[in-house]
């Protein structure tokens, strides 16, 4: 990553640091959450004319503000996703960025431009977040300057998003990944157990495998308890029986 | 057993405790259940035919999820018919 970000960022200092920052993230932090705080406040730092920003994501077919610099831009944001209409919306749907002044878009998006000057914006600038051929959301971008986003600041905000969509669309797979662990160990815990319980009745009751799960079973039937919870007591009991022998 | 066929019996239990087939499967792993989610979907469609240790298993799955609700035991085992 880090040739491209070079590649892409030259001639710009505060992105190149930025990205830098956002790069090293994905080497200590894993979660999505985490990646997307730093974009935000990544990209209100350091693309110029920016006020505020925040990240719109697409879950379960329905928009968010995963993440904001400020409850302003949250509430704005809000306003989009209700009607479904404004700039950040039409950008994740049409997955072209969406560079806006307020003055002259009343008639289009009435509800988004009362909100947004409401809470003192007069430009806002969407970019779709793209990864591959997916469109996780959008980095929308706020300004309180009566000049539109430039085609510098465009290109500077494409640049970023798309690295920082990269980074989303790795974080989303590292949190899948570590979920599909977590549910990997569970198995094999809960597998072991019953295991070890059905070792122990084999040994006691000297009978096969399967007769000792249906011991199991007739033990869960008869305390109306979860079979593993019963596994779990007699493995429990004979541990006992073990450190006092 | 009774004249129901098993793939009936796990099916009706399956949707009455509202788990995915996919959910089934995976408490099924945890007991130790060893067929593929495909297979499980064979077993409950009736295309395939669970042994008594694939039956137990599933059936244990499905009266753990009554246990949870505080419901009892209602999904018969192999050797009970």
């Amino acid at each position: 990553m880090s040739a491209s970000v070079a590649e892409t960022t030259r001639g710009s200092p505060e992105v190149t640091a930025s990205l830098a920052q956002l790069a090293e993230l994905v080497l200590s932090e894993k979660t999505v959450d985490a990646v997307l705080e730093l974009l935000v406040s990544l990209a209100a730092s350091s693309i110029p004319h920016t006020d505020a920003a925040s990240v719109s994501v697409v879950r379960t077919g329905h928009f968010e503000t995963s993440n904001a610099t400020s409850q302003e831009v949250r509430v704005v944001d809000e306003r989009q996703y209700l009607r479904g209409q404004g700039p950040c919306v039409e950008a994740i749907r049409s997955g072209r960025h969406h560079n806006v002044v307020l003055a002259g878009e009343e008639g289009r998006w009435p509800d988004f431009v009362a909100a947004a000057r409401a809470a003192g914006f007069k430009a806002t600038l969407s970019t779709p977040l793209r990864a591959q051929d997916r469109i996780l959301g959008a980095l929308n971008l706020y300004s309180r300057s009566e000049e539109a986003f430039g085609e510098s600041d465009a290109e500077q905000a494409g640049r970023f998003a798309q690295h920082a969509a990269a980074v989303l669309a790795n974080a989303i797979d590292l949190t899948t990944a570590g979920k599909v662990n977590q549910q990997l160990q569970e198995a094999l815990c809960s597998r072991e157990v019953i295991a070890k319980a059905q070792g122990i009745l084999m040994v006691r009751q000297r009978c096969t495998s399967e007769e000792a799960f249906d011991l199991l079973r007739r033990g869960s039937q008869r305390s109306n308890r979860k079979l593993r919870d019963v596994a779990a007591d007699i493995v429990e009991r004979e541990d006992g029986r073990g450190r006092s022998a | 057993m009774t004249q129901v066929p098993l793939s009936q019996i796990l099916e009706a239990a399956r949707q009455l405790c509202g788990l995915s087939v996919l959910e089934l499967w995976w408490a099924y792993v945890l007991l130790g259940g060893t067929a593929s989610p495909q297979d499980v979907e064979g077993f409950l469609a009736g295309a395939l035919h669970p042994d008594r240790t694939q039956y137990d298993r599933l059936a244990q799955a499905l009266n753990d999820r009554f246990t949870d609700r505080g419901q009892d035991h209602p999904v018969p085992y192999f050797e009970s018919g």
